[in-house]
Parts: structure tokens; C-alpha cells; sequence
């Protein structure tokens, strides 16, 4: 029981990499390298995890201790909006091989031009 | 190679892989166990040293303040990227209200009630960006939630006015603001060095504990920071929504 939250961690990174591998489409290869990130947000907000822990936000007045990690949340924090911008990313090159080919099936393969 | 053939290699390096993840999982620190030394210790700096309440932007923009660079530089690289690859190209052109209605695409008009609506919802989202983004020292948030807020202002924008003609000068505005968030991150880093200390070392007298301004050099990283990621992704939606408005020249005529 102690270890779900890491073994949903840890689904979630396989189906990501299955649909990677399978995928048909490269917006869809594109989402599912977000679901693949997405299990790094789960795997440390799960190693960050007190329980009874307060959010690490401290108040004059209340008790300080004990808090869920910060340092994890600071993490998955950057995680986030570097892998926004990644898919991004990944999606302007979808598009641009959409414009340039007319597909954006991984499956095929077109000769490269300069 | 086929998708057949890569399927079977997927699923046959499965098998070892699983095996390999649970024998990691298993060496993993028990699920919210007691054992968070680091944390621990940064809960602590946060509190005795930077003076401030919210031990995450502490841990963002004092502790960890030269990773957090790095990771804006990212942040950047990908959004250069992404007006790299979506410039207008040479057998590209902005299209028209008239080529839209020559090649029979169907105008739609903002309804009123979209406009009233979005108008008031966009100052409401601005708003809790800001606020969000401003207490970071004192309550949950800081400059990359609160950007991200503040940068969902232009689906609104974008939603509720006709974009043709504000696309280009929008994308120059939101480009510059980008910028000057990298470069004020980069000043607040500098700014150690005249004071004879190290990069990114916080000197400036620290406020108590709560004030809004606490944390010395934290507020001043924190809007900076706000600024690069609200410009970057402003730019990185419109960037994408003028791609709607592009077509490639001798296509349909």
C-alpha cells in the first residue's frame, strides 16, 4: 500500500512510453511525452509527502512543523512550465512537418530536403 | 522500422524494464515517511535566513536561485524556437478579410454577451494573476503561476477582439516584456557581483517575516520571473493563433 503512489508514478511514465511507441500521429507522440513528464510531477510529490504535514507555507501563530517538502514542490514547480513549453515547442515542429510534407504521421518517411 | 516491429520491441523491453522499476521502487524512502533532511533544512533557511514565509519560493528564487536561471533560459530557448520555426516564410502570406471571404471560409461574429463577458473576465484573471504572483513571499504562488495566469488574459483577448492587424505589434510588445524578465533575473544576479559578493547572492536588507516585500532580492527575482514567463507565453500563444491567419501563397487561386 506504500508504494502506489509510486507505482501510479510509474503507470503512468509506461503508458506514456507506449503511446509514443505506437502512436500514429505526432500531436499525439507530442501529448503522450507530456503524460511521460506528468510522472515525474507524481514520483516527487509522492517522495515530498508527510503525513499530517502542513503546506510549507508558514504562519507567525501556528505550529511549523511538521510540512510536506518544499524542496520537491520548488521542482516540480519548474517541471511544469519547462514541459508547457517543450510541448510547445514540439508542436510548432509538428506543424512545420505538416506544412512542408502534408502528413504528420511519424510512420512515414520522406526525403529530407534542404 | 514498422509499427509492428517496434510494438514487439516495446513489449519485449518491457518486461526487463518493469522488473528493473519495481526493484527501484523498492529502494525507494517509505511513502510519507519521517526521514526529509533537505526539506527539513530548507524549511529552516527559509524561515532564519531568507525571511520568508513560503518555504517554495525560497527554495525557488533564494536557494536554488542559479538553477532557476537555468530553467528561464530553457523557458526561453523554447519560446525562440517556437517563433523560429513559425515565422513567416517566403511563400508565406498574412491573409485578409477579403482571401478569407474569396475562398468562401465562413466569418463568425463575436456575439454580444461572448464580448461583455470576456471583457470583465479578462481585467478578473488579471487581477488574480497579479495577486497571485505578487504574494509569493507571503502565500502560495509566485512569478510562474501567476504568469501563466496573467498569459491565459490573451486567449481572452484573443477570443473576444478580431486579432488581424494587432498580431505583429502585440508579439514585438510581448517579446520585449519576455526580455526585460530575462535581463532584470540577469541584473539581480550581477547586482551581487558590484557589491563585492557573489552572483545571485541576496544583499539586500530582508524585511520581517510576512511583509510583502520580505526576502531582500526574492521580489525583485519573483517580478522578473513573472515577466518572462507571462511575455513567453503570450508570445507562444499568438505565435500560434497567427498561424491561422497564414497561407501559403498560390494555395487555392
Amino acid at each position: 500500500m506504500s508504494f502506489l503512489p509510486y507505482m501510479a508514478a510509474f503507470y503512468l511514465l509506461c503508458i506514456g512510453l507506449y503511446g509514443i511507441v505506437s502512436s500514429r500521429s505526432l500531436i499525439h507522440t507530442a501529448f503522450c511525452l507530456f503524460i511521460l513528464q506528468s510522472s515525474t510531477y507524481v514520483l516527487l510529490i509522492a517522495i515530498g509527502f508527510v503525513h499530517h504535514g502542513r503546506p510549507p507555507v508558514f504562519m507567525p501563530g501556528r505550529p511549523a512543523l511538521p510540512a510536506v517538502d518544499p524542496v520537491v514542490q520548488a521542482q516540480v514547480l519548474t517541471d511544469i512550465i519547462i514541459s508547457a513549453a517543450v510541448t510547445g515547442l514540439l508542436i510548432a515542429l509538428t506543424l512545420e512537418n505538416y506544412k512542408r510534407t502534408g502528413s504528420i504521421n511519424p510512420n512515414k518517411r520522406h526525403a529530407m530536403k534542404g | 522500422m514498422s509499427r509492428t516491429a517496434r510494438l514487439m520491441l516495446f513489449f519485449l523491453a518491457l518486461g526487463p524494464f518493469v522488473l528493473a522499476c519495481c526493484w527501484a521502487i523498492a529502494g525507494l524512502p517509505r511513502f510519507s515517511g519521517p526521514e526529509h533532511r533537505y526539506g527539513a533544512l530548507a524549511a529552516d533557511q527559509s524561515l532564519s535566513a531568507s525571511k520568508i514565509n513560503n518555504a517554495v519560493t525560497a527554495v525557488t528564487f533564494d536557494i536554488r536561485g542559479f538553477d532557476t536561471l537555468a530553467e528561464e533560459f530553457i523557458l526561453f530557448a523554447a519560446i525562440t524556437g517556437i517563433l523560429l520555426l513559425l515565422r513567416m516564410k517566403r511563400e508565406e502570406k498574412q491573409e485578409n478579410d477579403l482571401d478569407r471571404a474569396r475562398k468562401g471560409r465562413i466569418m463568425f461574429k463575436t456575439s454580444g454577451a461572448v464580448v461583455f463577458l470576456g471583457r470583465h473576465l479578462m481585467i478578473i484573471v488579471a487581477l488574480v494573476g497579479l495577486s497571485i504572483a505578487l504574494h509569493a513571499t507571503v502565500s502560495p504562488g509566485g512569478g510562474f503561476q501567476g504568469g501563466v495566469i496573467i498569459a491565459s488574459v490573451m486567449l481572452i483577448f484573443i477570443f473576444v477582439n478580431s486579432l488581424h492587424g494587432a498580431a505583429e505589434m502585440l508579439t514585438r510588445i510581448f517579446e520585449i516584456v519576455e526580455s526585460i524578465g530575462m535581463l532584470g533575473y540577469l541584473a539581480c544576479g550581477v547586482c551581487g557581483w558590484f557589491a563585492g559578493a557573489s552572483f545571485l547572492e541576496n544583499i539586500l536588507p530582508k524585511a520581517d517575516r510576512g511583509e510583502l516585500l520580505s526576502g531582500g532580492l526574492v521580489p525583485l527575482i519573483n517580478f522578473s520571473v513573472l515577466l518572462a514567463v507571462a511575455g513567453g507565453f503570450c508570445v507562444l500563444l499568438l505565435e500560434f493563433v497567427k498561424q491561422e491567419l497564414i497561407h501559403i501563397r498560390g494555395d487555392g487561386q
